[in-house]
C-alpha cells in the first residue's frame, strides 16, 4: 500500500489492533525484513507499521542527497499522516536504528519506548590499513580530476574505497551520495539526549555495528539494557529471532 | 513468402517491462515458431527511443542490463511511410503492438499506424482510447445498459485545488469500502482499498501522483472477480471464464500480477503467470458463467473492439449480479495461457491475430474516405 508522505511516495503496511509500534529497516533493506517480528508484534496485540524508506524497496529514490535528518523528518511526517497520536515503541535495525537515535534525540519522534537492533550511528575510529587508503582514495579524487585523467578516475575510486572497506558504498549504485551522507556522521552525543526506556539487541559476533557500538550507546543513554544474542551476526533478529523477540517481548510488557 | 511482422515493445509506461516479456514469449517466439513470418523486433526505451537489431530477441539482453549499451550502440530506428511501411529501409507487412499502457495501448500507437495504411493486431485506435480511460469506458458501459459498481471521478486538478471539499463529495456520495484508482493506469499500479475517510484523502493523493483523473468505485459485496479473454472482430468469441486468486490485500496489486506469481503451474486448475494465481475455469455458481460470457461480449461490442481484448468482470455471488470492472486492450502475455486451456495454442492465437488485422484493414481500405468537390474553385 502507499502513501504520499512530504511529496515522497512510501510503501508501507499497518497491521494488526491496540498499541502502536514501528518498524525501521537497515540499509538496502525493505520492510519485508521485518515480516516475522510484525507478525509476532500483531499476535502479541499490536498495531504495526512499517515502510520501505526512500531508495529502498518500493519507495522511489529521493531525488536529491538525503542525509539521516531528511529521514527523521520523513519518519516524523509519517507518524503524523497514519495520525499515530501515541507510538509504544519504535523499533530500528542498523539504519533504521540511526534515524530513531537522531530523531529522538532532536525531539522530532516521541516514542515511548526504544528498540535498537545492532543499530549503526557511532563512528568507527579508523584502523592503520583503513584511514591510510581513505586518505589515498581522497588524495585519488583531486590527481584524478586533472585533465586527462578522468576516465581512470571511477575504477580507481572504485578500488580505494573497496580496500577502505566501504563495500556498501559500492553498492549503493543511486543512493552512494546518501550513503556517504549517512556514514560520516557520528551520532554519539545525540545517544545522551534520549531518556526513554531503551532496549538494545546485539549480536555476539555482529561485524557491521560490533559489540561494542552498543556498549557505547548502553553507557550514553539514561535507561538502557543491553541484550548480547549469542553466536548471531548483524541481522541479529534474523540469525536468533526467538531470543531477540524474548528480549522484545519482555520490554514491551 | 514469408510476411514481415514489425513486433513493437517497451515504451513510455509504468508496463515498460511488462511488455517486453508479453513481446518475447508470447509474440515474437510464436510468430517465429509458425514458420510464416519473418519478425522484426522494435524495442521502444523509457525514454522514447526505438531502436531495432535481431539481438532484441533474447530476454537475457533485458534480464542482464546489457540492453543499455546495445541502446547506446545501435542507430535509432527511421520509419517512412511512403510506398509502404518501411522500418530502416525493410518493408513492413503487419505491425505487432506489444505494448501495455501509456504510449501504446492507450491508442497512441494505433493512430501512427492508421496514418501509415498499415494493418496492426489488436484494438483499433477508438476502442484503446476508451479503454485506457476507466472512466469513459464505465460511461460507455452504463450508455449501453451494461451494469458497472457505483462510481465517482474527478481530476487531479480538482482534488488539489481543495481536496477536503473533493474528499467530501467522494464519502458523501459512495459506501466504504472503496477502490481509489488513476483513471488511466493499467496493472493495478496506484490503487488502494480504504475503508474511512482518512484512508480515503491518503488514497486520492497517491492517484493524483500518477494520473490526472482519479476514478473511486464502490466494492462490490461477495466479491468473485472474473477475466475473460475475448478475440475476433465481427463475430468475437471468448476463452475460459478466468478468476485471480486475490490474496490477503484483497485485491492484485502489481506485485501479486508480475512477481509474486513467478510463471509456475500450481498444480491442476490453478495458473500463475501473467495474473499471478488463479482458477481456470472460475467455478461460478449456476448461472453466472453465462451471464459473465454475455457482459463481456456486450462489453467488447459496446467499446468497438476488435482483434482482441480482456473484459474483467466483478460478480456479487449472492445477489448474483454481473458488473463490468474495466478491460484491457493488450492483456500481459496476450493471455496465452488462459487461450491454451480453451484449446487455442499460442501460435494459433498469434496466426489468428495478424489474421484478424489484416482482415479489419481490407474492411476499412472499401471505406470511402474523400470525396471530389467544387469548394475550392470559389477561392
Amino acid at each position: 500500500m502507499k502513501v504520499l508522505v512530504n511529496g515522497q511516495l512510501i510503501e508501507y503496511r499497518k497491521e494488526g489492533g491496540g498499541p502502536a509500534v514501528l518498524l525501521l529497516h537497515g540499509w538496502g533493506a525493505t520492510l519485508g525484513t521485518f515480516d516475522q517480528l510484525a507478525a509476532h508484534l500483531v499476535k502479541t496485540g499490536h498495531t504495526v507499521y512499517r515502510f520501505d524508506f526512500p531508495g529502498f524497496g518500493s519507495s522511489p529514490h529521493p531525488g536529491a542527497a538525503w542525509s539521516v535528518g531528511e529521514y527523521v523528518d520523513l519518519t516524523a511526517a509519517f507518524i503524523e499522516k497514519m495520525k499515530i497520536k501515541k507510538l509504544k515503541a519504535v523499533a530500528g535495525h542498523s539504519f533504521g536504528g540511526r534515524v530513531i537515535i537522531k530523531g529522538v534525540a532532536t525531539g522530532k519522534l516521541r516514542p515511548e519506548r526504544l528498540i535498537l537492533m545492532a543499530a549503526a550511528g557511532i563512528r568507527p575510529k579508523p584502523t592503520f590499513k583503513k584511514a591510510a587508503f581513505t586518505a589515498i582514495a581522497k588524495t585519488g579524487k583531486v590527481v584524478t580530476a586533472l585533465p586527462g585523467l578522468a576516465g581512470v578516475r571511477q575504477k580507481l575510486q572504485k578500488k580505494l574505497y573497496s580496500a577502505a572497506g566501504s563495500s556498501d558504498y559500492l553498492q549503493a549504485g543511486a543512493m552512494q551520495q546518501i550513503f556517504i551522507n549517512t556514514i560520516k556522521e557520528d551520532l554519539t552525543e545525540y545517544l545522551d539526549e534520549i531518556t526513554q526506556p531503551t532496549l538494545l539487541v546485539w549480536g555476539e559476533h555482529d561485524t557491521e555495528t560490533p559489540l561494542s557500538d552498543g556498549k557505547i550507546m548502553q553507557q550514553h543513554i539514561a535507561s538502557a539494557e543491553l541484550v548480547v544474542v549469542p553466536q548471531a551476526g548483524h541481522f541479529v533478529y534474523d540469525d536468533d529471532f526467538g531470543a531477540s523477540v524474548t528480549a522484545i517481548d519482555r520490554f514491551l510488557i | 513468402m514469408k510476411k514481415t511482422v514489425a513486433v513493437y515493445f517497451g515504451g513510455r509506461s509504468t508496463e515498460h517491462d511488462i511488455s517486453i516479456i508479453t513481446a518475447l514469449s508470447s509474440v515474437i517466439k510464436p510468430l517465429e515458431m509458425s514458420g510464416q513470418f519473418t519478425v522484426v523486433p522494435v524495442y521502444i526505451t523509457k525514454d522514447g527511443r526505438w531502436v531495432s537489431d535481431n539481438l532484441l530477441k533474447d530476454v537475457a539482453l533485458f534480464s542482464s542490463g546489457r540492453i543499455d549499451d546495445v541502446v547506446r550502440k545501435t542507430k535509432p530506428v527511421t520509419v517512412t511511410f511512403d510506398g509502404g511501411f518501411r522500418l530502416n529501409g525493410k518493408k513492413i507487412d503487419i505491425n505487432f503492438p506489444a505494448m501495455h499502457g501509456s504510449y501504446g495501448e492507450d491508442g497512441s500507437l494505433m493512430g501512427l499506424f492508421r496514418m501509415a495504411g498499415i494493418p496492426f493486431v489488436g484494438a483499433d485506435m477508438d476502442a484503446s482510447v476508451i479503454a485506457m480511460d476507466k472512466v469513459l469506458a464505465k460511461q460507455v458501459a452504463e450508455a449501453n445498459k451494461i451494469p458497472t459498481s457505483k462510481f465517482v471521478f474527478m481530476t487531479r486538478d480538482a482534488f488539489l485545488a481543495d481536496q477536503d471539499k473533493e474528499t467530501k463529495r467522494v464519502a458523501d456520495s459512495l459506501r466504504f469500502p472503496l477502490f481509489v484508482k488513476p483513471a488511466h493506469l493499467g496493472s493495478s499500479i496506484g490503487i488502494t482499498r480504504v475503508v474511512d475517510t482518512d484512508e480515503l484523502h491518503n488514497a486520492l493523493e497517491v492517484a493524483a501522483y500518477y494520473d490526472n483523473k482519479i476514478i473511486v468505485e464502490e466494492a462490490v459485496s461477495n466479491l468473485i472477480e472474473v477475466t475473460i479473454p475475448v478475440m475476433g472482430n465481427k463475430t468475437p468469441s471468448t476463452a475460459l471464464v478466468e478468476r485471480p486468486l486475490a490474496t490477503a490485500d484483497e485485491f492484485f496489486d502489481f506485485d501479486n500480477k508480475y512477481i509474486r506469481g513467478g510463471g509456475k503451474k500450481s498444480g491442476a486448475g490453478k495458473y500463475t503467470g501473467a495474473q499471478g494465481y488463479s482458477e481456470l475455469p472460475a467455478k461460478l455458481p449456476t448461472g453466472l458463467e453465462s451471464n459473465a460470457i454475455k457482459t463481456a461480449l456486450a462489453v467488447y461490442k459496446a467499446l468497438g473492439f476488435q482483434g482482441t481484448a480482456r473484459i474483467d468482470l466483478l460478480i456479487d455471488s449472492k445477489a448474483k449480479k454481473v458488473y463490468f470492472n474495466e478491460v484491457n486492450p493488450l492483456p500481459g502475455s496476450l493471455y496465452a495461457h488462459n487461450w491454451r486451456a480453451a484449446g487455442v495454442s499460442t501460435v494459433e492465437l498469434v496466426q489468428d491475430l495478424v489474421h484478424l488485422a489484416e482482415q479489419r484493414h481490407a474492411e476499412q481500405a472499401k471505406l470511402q474516405t474523400t470525396f471530389s468537390s467544387s469548394f475550392l474553385r470559389q477561392f
